[in-house]
């Protein structure tokens, strides 16, 4: 079927597609650094997954090397196998102190 | 002058996630959110004039409407103070990457990440949200906790956030430059040629569809070939059957099973240990508790004493 | 070890004294060396009393055996004497060698230098020391079990360092002598530790000691560098031969005197440094005695007449000596003349008649100084014990105002008698051995030419009629008169009404006997003249010197000089006049007239008229004109406040600026700021382990952007090569 044929697109700006992933990391980021909620701390490091899969998948689209989209296969097996974990290990956490706040777990200090 | 411009809009920019992060008022945050777009599309601007840039203005305003969804919706997620709805915020971004990966033409994965992300990862998520607020306090039910509603140093969090944002900046205005250059519908035509190449059940199956009764050689080499913007089988009868070109699912599949078997594997294992894992994480708390409660309840007291008699 | 029947070898021999470089080397004498071994066993056997916490009176038994042992060596050694002595090596010390010319070689060994003037000086030491060790066995009775093995030890290691100082054959082995005498002063004034007072006194010896240690340990330093040796044959040698380095105009030659002068003021207490002797007196008695009065304050006659022929090639340095004898002598006297305390007094005597030795020393006469130490030694020595006797039985009463007409008690009359035979020799009475010993000393001064030698000799008859008067001052308040005494404060009880005195018994009496009777024989050697040589006058002890170093002092000695020297005026003894009659006869009549002035007028006015004593007195301070004359007496002209101001304060001061600057600048800035950086280190890093997983978070993200982001900027802006 050539309804797809890539004829159909033009090569989207691999400088806007960087920037949207960098913009999406940053975001990522700063809500990782800034929510106390160890739920909502992990969906940012969500987040910070699909920066990688924009930035694989505009390169991949460059070079028109399928390679790019093989490894967003590959982030996405991972993102899903770390948030499982994830969450098995927040329901832990939960249950020991009765609270989603990251800073419960403090004890790591002087 | 010119090249600091970018970091320029890029501390704009983060001035302007700061302002929605800390603000409480709801002016001050939708003027820090105008803020924070404004320098994202001041960037944006200035990325034009870079190799690689606009090539079809059609294309590139559906980029740039996915775009502003996929911003909006993650400054959304990391600002909501009820966890469910930053779940649902970020379905929003994982749908407009989507868009975006289908600009890009990676429909494959497109759909993959619809149906893992949205699907599964983000109804775990919500499983665990639904168990994580089961236990609290009726007394403040429907109360927001503090530590929902207050973000924690959100300067510290926007500088860091910054200097990544700066890391990929330098990466585009700098770095773009020494790409060689994008691949053209040429170079596109001989990759599905070679796949094709690859794939002779393929190609025997439209041979015969188009009636052409012909004994395929060994090689495809000489007989699938690109012509007139196509490609054809022709094995010198004479007659000439247009092949199909590849879907992106075809390349994708290729590609992953070609080039990276041993990767494929892996991804199998680590699902596999990641199954693991959580079964274990799950199971002993399960049983902790039953032992809990059976010491607490009394009820086997007597085996309880027993069984340390024995061990003793 | 040859005996001879006891023939004292001076009398017979008729050789002519030969010159010191010729001592020869006699190791078979080294059984002498059990003169320094006996008091060194002495200590080790006190120690293990002292150790073994032995309650008897074993340690003074010990010591006392052990130094009568050493008193019978040094007899034989004098009866086996020969000119012109010996040395007798003991044991191999400082050997170095680094060329074979005569500056390139320092040799200091044990060795004994058997001379008459170390014969003379060992004799009356180890004989004096053992009979008051005698004496002290019955004095630190009280003591017993607790600090008498202490005691002995002391006395000891003293006899150990003065016998190894005065038989020393190189300067060396003196300044060890020197040294280890006055550590065993420090620990016997000591003694008594538990007394601030005590304390004191003896940090105050031992520190103005140190100002004269130095004066000698710069003198053989320089002795050394001038003539190439520190040993005192090869040092005479070198003195005769003239082969002594001149470098620089000789300065050396005129320096070291007054070094070893500086030595000798701080051991025997002279001027300026004689501070330290009237507060020796804080230590028993007996210390009193030995150290203080008979031997270790000796030791700086002794060095100056070891060294005579040093002093008599700068003619400087020997009239500086004559008149800070002279000088000392005066004002000893005045201040003796209004303490109260009789040993104090016999403490400024001591350092008065140490004077009038030096003085000797100055005008030429050594034989004089050295017949007057012999003499002082008798008679000082049975002065302090017999003080000591009345201290023990008074329970510690020394005030004469408060003690009267003991001689009257019974159990006392020895003391009171042999306290007479004391003070009539001290005071110089005629036909006493002080009275000639004396003379020596006064009419060598008008012999003898000199700056002002003859106002001295004037000022030194002065103070012969004030010791008159100040020591039988002690002997009629205290032994004469009423009887009349209080107790001191060491009595137990508080009933004084009902104190009875503690008489002496046995061995305090003997000993005092003794002495007593060894003071009025001193005159015997006077009159035992040598015949052969009919020059030399003065009898024995004159011959004993004569055959030493310090020839030269002695009338009618054949001057030795050193070669290259003039020979100092007064050397050949052109006698001057006195009075028109040759000083030696005049001097008879002088000095036993003035002593018998400041007898009478002793009696007068502690005798026989005491109330006219005290309001003679009470004029002499009701008069604001004068009443300044007594009160200076009485507080030792200011001497120790002047010190204090002077020396102690400034040093205080300065040690508490130090003290001040060591606190502050160097420990609170330095030690304690190098360590308050890591404390502050440690606290200013300390938040960043805040233990919550998002600042560490931040933290790492950060780090790693800044890298990567530093590593972009690096290639865009081509900064550094853009890292290659």
């Amino acid at each position: 079927m050539s309804m797809l044929a890539s004829d159909a697109f033009a090569s989207v700006s691999l400088a806007h597609t960087l920037l949207l992933a960098g913009a999406l990391m940053a975001i990522g980021i700063a809500g990782f650094l800034s929510r106390r909620n160890l739920i909502v701390m992990f969906l940012c490091t969500e987040l910070m997954f699909q920066a990688a899969v924009v930035a694989m998948a505009g390169f991949g689209r460059w070079y028109w090397d399928f390679s790019g989209q093989v490894f967003v296969i590959f982030i996405l097996t991972v993102a899903a196998a770390e948030a499982a974990l994830a969450l098995a290990l927040v329901v832990l956490l939960y249950r020991r102190r009765s609270t989603l706040d990251a800073e419960a777990w403090t004890e790591l200090r002087e | 002058m010119g090249a600091i411009l970018p970091y320029i809009a890029t501390a704009v920019a983060a001035l302007g996630l700061l302002i929605v992060l800390a603000a409480r008022q709801r002016p001050a945050r939708s003027g820090g959110g105008v803020l924070g777009l404004a320098g994202l599309a001041w960037l944006f601007v200035l990325a034009g004039s870079l190799p690689g840039g606009v090539e079809d203005v059609t294309t590139e305003v559906f980029v740039l409407i996915f775009s502003l969804i996929a911003i909006a919706a993650a400054v959304q997620m990391i600002v909501q103070q009820r966890p469910v709805y930053s779940a649902l915020f970020f379905v929003l971004v994982v749908l407009s990457v989507c868009g975006l990966l289908v600009m890009l033409e990676a429909f494959f994965v497109a759909f993959a990440l619809v149906i893992v992300y949205a699907g599964a990862i983000l109804v775990t998520y919500m499983f665990v949200l639904m168990l994580a607020q089961q236990a609290s306090d009726t007394s403040h039910e429907g109360e927001i906790p503090a530590y929902d509603r207050l973000p924690r140093d959100p300067v510290a969090a926007v500088i860091v956030a910054a200097l990544f944002m700066a890391v990929v900046v330098a990466a585009a205005f700098a770095g773009l430059s020494d790409l060689a250059p994008a691949a053209g519908p040429q170079a596109q035509l001989d990759t599905d040629v070679t796949l094709l190449r690859a794939l002779p059940e393929q190609v025997r199956r439209e041979v015969e569809a188009a009636g052409v009764a012909s004994q395929l050689p060994e090689s495809l080499d000489g007989v699938v070939t690109a012509h007139a913007g196509g490609i054809v089988f022709n094995d010198g009868g004479g007659v000439s059957v247009p092949l199909t070109r590849p879907g992106n699912t075809s390349h994708v599949g290729w590609s992953l099973v070609a080039d990276f078997p041993a990767s494929l594997e892996l991804a199998g294992v680590i699902l596999l240990m990641a199954m693991f894992g959580a079964v274990v994480l799950a199971r002993r708390e399960v049983e902790h508790a039953e032992a809990e409660l059976a010491a607490a309840s009394g009820a086997d007291r007597a085996d309880y004493d027993e069984s340390k008699e024995d061990s003793e | 070890m040859s005996l001879m029947a006891l023939h004292i070898p001076k009398m017979v021999s008729g050789t002519p004294a030969v010159p010191m470089s010729e001592a020869i080397m006699a190791p078979e004498l080294s059984w002498a060396g059990l003169i320094l071994l006996l008091p060194l066993l002495s200590l080790v056997l006190c120690g293990l009393c002292a150790a073994l916490r032995v309650k008897t009176k074993l340690p003074a038994v010990i010591t006392t055996v052990c130094l009568a042992g050493a008193f019978l060596t040094s007899v034989f050694l004098y009866l086996n004497y020969t000119p012109p002595g010996d040395i007798v090596p003991l044991l191999g010390w400082i050997n170095l060698s680094w060329g074979s010319g005569q500056f390139e070689s320092f040799s200091a060994n044990f060795s004994l230098y058997i001379d008459s003037l170390s014969l003379l000086w060992i004799m009356f030491v180890t004989g004096l020391g053992t009979l008051i060790t005698f004496y002290a066995s019955e004095y630190m009775e009280p003591d017993l079990g607790k600090g008498y093995s202490r005691f002995f030890a002391g006395v000891s290691v003293f006899l150990f360092a003065m016998s190894a100082l005065v038989l020393s054959d190189n300067l060396l082995m003196l300044y060890l002598g020197w040294e280890g005498v006055g550590f065993a002063s420090y620990w016997l004034i000591g003694y008594y530790y538990q007394r601030p007072t005590a304390v004191a006194a003896a940090k105050k010896a031992f520190i103005v000691n140190r100002i004269g240690d130095l004066g000698l340990a710069l003198a053989v330093y320089l002795i050394w560098t001038t003539f190439g040796t520190v040993q005192y044959d090869e040092l005479m040698t070198v003195l005769h031969d003239g082969t002594w380095k001149t470098a620089y105009d000789g300065w050396t030659t005129s320096v070291i005197p007054f070094l070893l002068m500086l030595a000798a003021f701080g051991k025997s207490a002279q001027l300026p440094l004689y501070v330290w002797l009237p507060d020796a007196m804080e230590g028993p008695t007996p210390v009193s005695a030995l150290i203080h009065a008979a031997t270790m304050v000796t030791a700086g006659i002794y060095l100056v007449a070891r060294t005579y022929p040093l002093f008599m090639m700068e003619p400087v340095s020997l009239h500086v000596v004559a008149w800070v004898g002279g000088l000392t002598a005066l004002l000893a006297a005045t201040i003796g003349m209004a303490q109260y305390d009789i040993k104090r007094i016999m403490a400024y005597s001591t350092v008065s008649q140490l004077g009038y030795m030096f003085l000797g020393l100055g005008v030429l006469t050594s034989y004089g100084a050295a017949y007057h130490v012999f003499t002082h030694a008798f008679f000082k020595a049975v002065l302090f014990l017999t003080c000591g006797a009345i201290m023990h039985g008074f329970a510690g009463q020394l005030d004469l105002r408060k003690l009267s007409g003991l001689r009257h008690l019974k159990g006392w009359r020895i003391t009171a008698w042999t306290m007479l035979i004391g003070s009539l020799a001290l005071a110089g009475f005629p036909l006493t051995a002080g009275y000639f010993s004396k003379d020596a000393i006064l009419a060598e001064a008008f012999v003898t030419q000199g700056p002002g030698f003859k106002i001295l000799g004037w000022m030194a008859i002065f103070t012969a009629g004030l010791t008159a008067y100040y020591t039988f001052r002690v002997w009629f308040r205290v032994c004469a008169g009423p009887v009349k005494y209080e107790p001191g404060d060491e009595a137990h009880g508080d009933d004084h009404a009902e104190f009875h005195p503690h008489a002496p018994r046995f061995a305090i009496n003997s000993v005092l006997v003794i002495i007593a009777i060894g003071s009025l024989v001193a005159v015997v050697p006077y009159f035992m003249s040598n015949e052969a040589d009919t020059k030399i006058v003065g009898g024995w002890v004159a011959d004993m010197v004569h055959d030493s170093t310090a020839r030269d002092g002695v009338p009618g000695a054949t001057a030795v000089a050193a070669k290259g020297h003039a020979p100092i005026a007064g050397s050949d003894h052109a006698h001057g006049t006195l009075l028109g009659m040759d000083p030696h006869v005049a001097m008879y009549w002088i000095s036993g007239t003035v002593g018998m002035v400041g007898l009478f007028m002793a009696a007068w006015l502690h005798l026989w008229r005491r109330s006219d004593a005290d309001a003679i007195r009470a004029w002499l301070r009701s008069h604001a004109l004068i009443a300044w004359l007594p009160r200076a007496m009485e507080r030792k002209w200011y001497v120790d406040e002047v010190y204090h101001a002077l020396l102690r304060a400034p040093l205080w001061i300065l040690g508490h600026v130090c003290h001040t600057f060591d606190r502050f600048i160097i420990d609170w800035i330095f030690v304690d700021g190098i360590a308050r950086i890591p404390r502050g280190v440690a606290r200013w890093l300390q938040p960043l382990q805040s233990g919550a997983v998002q600042s560490h978070a931040v933290v790492m993200a950060g780090g790693v952007g800044i890298i990567i982001l530093l590593m972009a900027l690096f290639m865009q802006f081509d900064w550094l090569g853009g890292l290659g």
